[in-house]
This record gives C-alpha cells, sequence and structure tokens, in this order.
C-alpha cells in the first residue's frame, strides 16, 4: 500500500511544476502514507521498502524521489539531495539506507555569497583596526 | 627605535624647554612674584605651559576612552584580552587623571617640568596603549574571521562532493577552496602570535618595545592580506559552484 501511495505520488508530483501544488500532493499523501508507516513492522524489516526513515527537521521523505536517478536529483530550485549510498539493485531488494543525521545538504550559492560578504565584515573591522594602530603611531607622543 | 628616540626628544623640548629655562631663574610660587609687566609674562607663559600640557592629557584620556569603548564593545575579543585590556586601560586612566590634578596644582616651574615628562614616560599612550590595543582586538577579529572562513570551507567542500556525486567536475572548483583553505592557515599562523607578543608591554619597555609593536602589526597586516586572498578563491570556487549548480537546474 505503502508503495503504491509512493508510486502516486511520484507520478503525480511530476505532473505540476508549480513547487506549491507538488508540496501539496505531498501534504495529501502523506497523511496515509504515515498512518500505513505506523502499523508496518520497524524499517529495517521492510525489505524492498523505498521510504527512508524521515530525516528530523529536513524535507518529508515523500519528497524523495522513487528512483534514484543516477545523478543528484534537483529537489527544487537550489537544493541538491544527497546521492543515495546505496546502488539502485541494493535498494530495491534490501533495507532502506539510513540517511546520516543532517546529511541533506542544501547548495544555496546566494547562501554561501551571503556568507562571503561576511567575511567580507570581517576583514573590513581589521583594515580599521589596523588603521587606528597606524594613526596612533603617526599621532606620536 | 630611532623614531620613538626622536618622539620622545620633540616632545620634551616641546613642553619642557620654557618650563627648565624658568626653573633655573627661580622656584618661589609664581603668585608670590611681584606684578610687574616681566611677572606677567612669565605669568602668562607659566599657564600657556600649563594648559598646553593638560590639552595632551584630555587627549590622551579621549583616546584611551575611545579604546575602552572598543574593548568593551567588540563582540570578537576574548574574554581574557578584554579584562586585561581593560583593567590597563582604566590604569593610565586613573593615573592620567591624578596627574591632571597634580599638574593643575603646580605653582612652579620646577613642580612643572617634574611632570610634564610623565604625561610620556608613564603612558606612552599613542605608542604602546592605543596600538597594542587595536593590535589584540585586530588578532582576535582574525582569529573569528579564521573559524568562520574554515566552517564555511566545510560548507563549500560539502557542496563540491554532492556536486561531484552528481557527476559535475568540480575540479577547479576544489583548487580554489584548497588554495583559500591554505591563505586561511596562513592568516592564522600570521596573527596567532600577536596577542602573547604585546600585551605584556608596558610602559617600561618602551620605547624599545616600538619594534615588538611594529612586528605585530606587520604580523596582522600579513594576516590580512592572507584573508584578503582566501575570499578571493572562496569567491572563485562559488562562482563554480554556481555555475555547475546552473547547469544541473538546467537539465
Amino acid at each position: 500500500m505503502i508503495d503504491f501511495l509512493h508510486l502516486v505520488h511520484s507520478r503525480l508530483i511530476w505532473q505540476f511544476d508549480d513547487v506549491g501544488m507538488r508540496k501539496i500532493i505531498t501534504i495529501l499523501l502523506i497523511v496515509p502514507t504515515v498512518a500505513l508507516a505506523a502499523c508496518q513492522p520497524p524499517p529495517d524489516q521492510l525489505a524492498g521498502s523505498v521510504f527512508p526513515e524521515p530525516a528530523p527537521t529536513t524535507v518529508p521523505s515523500s519528497e524523495t524521489p522513487v528512483t534514484p536517478p543516477p545523478t543528484a536529483p534537483v529537489m527544487a530550485p537550489a537544493t541538491v539531495a544527497p546521492t543515495s549510498t546505496t546502488s539502485p539493485d541494493e535498494q530495491a531488494g534490501s533495507p532502506p539506507a539510513q540517511p546520516e543525521s543532517g546529511s541533506e545538504i542544501e547548495v544555496d550559492p546566494d547562501a554561501l555569497a551571503a556568507t562571503l560578504e561576511e567575511l567580507d565584515v570581517l576583514m573590513q573591522e581589521i583594515a580599521n583596526e589596523l588603521a587606528g594602530v597606524s594613526a596612533a603611531l603617526d599621532e606620536g607622543e | 627605535m630611532r623614531r620613538y628616540v626622536a618622539m620622545a626628544v620633540v616632545a620634551a623640548v616641546t613642553m619642557v624647554s620654557p618650563v627648565a629655562a624658568f626653573a633655573q631663574e627661580t622656584d618661589q610660587p609664581v603668585s608670590d612674584r611681584p606684578v610687574t609687566d616681566e611677572a606677567t609674562d612669565r605669568r602668562h607663559d607659566f599657564d600657556g605651559a600649563k594648559q598646553r600640557a593638560l590639552a595632551a592629557i584630555d587627549k590622551r584620556l579621549e583616546a584611551i576612552d575611545r579604546a575602552e569603548e572598543a574593548v568593551e564593545t567588540n563582540g570578537h575579543l576574548k574574554p581574557n584580552h578584554a579584562a586585561q585590556l581593560g583593567a590597563e586601560l582604566a590604569k593610565h586612566e586613573r593615573e592620567l587623571i591624578d596627574l591632571r590634578s597634580d599638574i593643575e596644582a603646580a605653582e612652579t616651574w620646577a613642580e612643572l617640568a617634574e611632570l610634564v615628562p610623565l604625561i610620556v614616560t608613564e603612558h606612552w599612550v599613542f605608542a604602546m596603549l592605543i596600538p597594542k590595543t587595536k593590535l589584540v582586538i585586530g588578532a582576535d577579529v582574525v582569529d573569528d574571521a579564521v573559524d568562520r572562513a574554515n566552517e564555511f570551507g566545510e560548507t563549500l567542500q560539502d557542496a563540491i562532493d554532492r556536486l561531484s556525486e552528481a557527476g559535475v567536475d568540480m575540479t577547479a572548483a576544489q583548487a580554489e577552496l584548497d588554495a583559500a583553505l591554505v591563505a586561511v592557515a596562513d592568516a592564522d599562523a600570521a596573527a596567532a602570535g600577536v596577542p602573547g607578543a604585546v600585551l605584556p608591554i608596558g610602559p617600561e619597555d618602551m620605547p624599545e618595545a616600538g619594534e615588538t609593536l611594529r612586528a605585530a602589526k606587520a604580523d596582522l597586516e600579513s594576516a590580512a592580506g592572507s584573508l584578503r586572498t582566501a575570499h578571493a578563491h572562496f569567491q572563485a570556487a562559488v562562482e563554480l559552484i554556481r555555475q555547475s549548480f546552473d547547469g544541473l537546474t538546467d537539465l
């Protein structure tokens, strides 16, 4: 049943270009999925399941693409999901890999640029202190 | 070294020479001397010398005030450095305020001749105290910048690894990141010794310790240069990551 819901989700979600609609589809499907998952044995007994354990504070696991593509899947603009550590064959026939805590890395070039600006500010502070040293020495006693 | 000796000589000549000249003539309180034109002139010179000395102290007290504010408000300064600098600045401030009172109360050229040189020799505010404070603050800012840059390096490394795993050639970005991290390490090494070198310097070490302060300033300038280099490499890496990412999302 979970597989079915996941299949429905995976088929439906790519029909919408709009990210908001994708989220709505995801939310509508995640409720029965979670309910069903609660009735299932622990994940390590779920051979062949394509649902990884949801990582805390990350996007819902139901947004994870069903079939791991050969390259890192683009989940949403400015976000690259981690590539799976297991091969598609392993995922099909063995327990799902447990994502490492915090292993989902966002690649946000704008955030990277913002951090560079923080470094800029620190460098400016250093330059100011150096200018202060020079000014004091130039002042003389 | 020569620079400090020259500064001290100029300061001494400027502030003390009129004092010494008149001190030879009389040790009597100025107010006790007969009121003649010459005495009025001398009184005028005496008051002028006193005012110049007081102004010199006020200028130093203002500089100390600004340094104290910087120590209190700078978020990068390590607590032990802040405590040591704060205590030292407060001590010099107290002593200069006392010296100011003594100079205000001085009645003779001889007293003035004794007190005025202490403005420089007991404090070295501009040649030692302020540079030392700013060098320690600067070194602590470098320390924070190095930490931040290393964290940023880890973020970039993760991004590069992810994109590499996705099949994107990230060789150039990796090279930029490696170069940035080398420059960050250089900055760290250059600034690390600055606080330890300048914090122990006191007025008794001047003017010889001026060389140590200049060397510390050169180290800090080197650290700043390395951080600028690191920044340029980080920027190039981010740009390459952005291009790779844009290419990936266009697929």
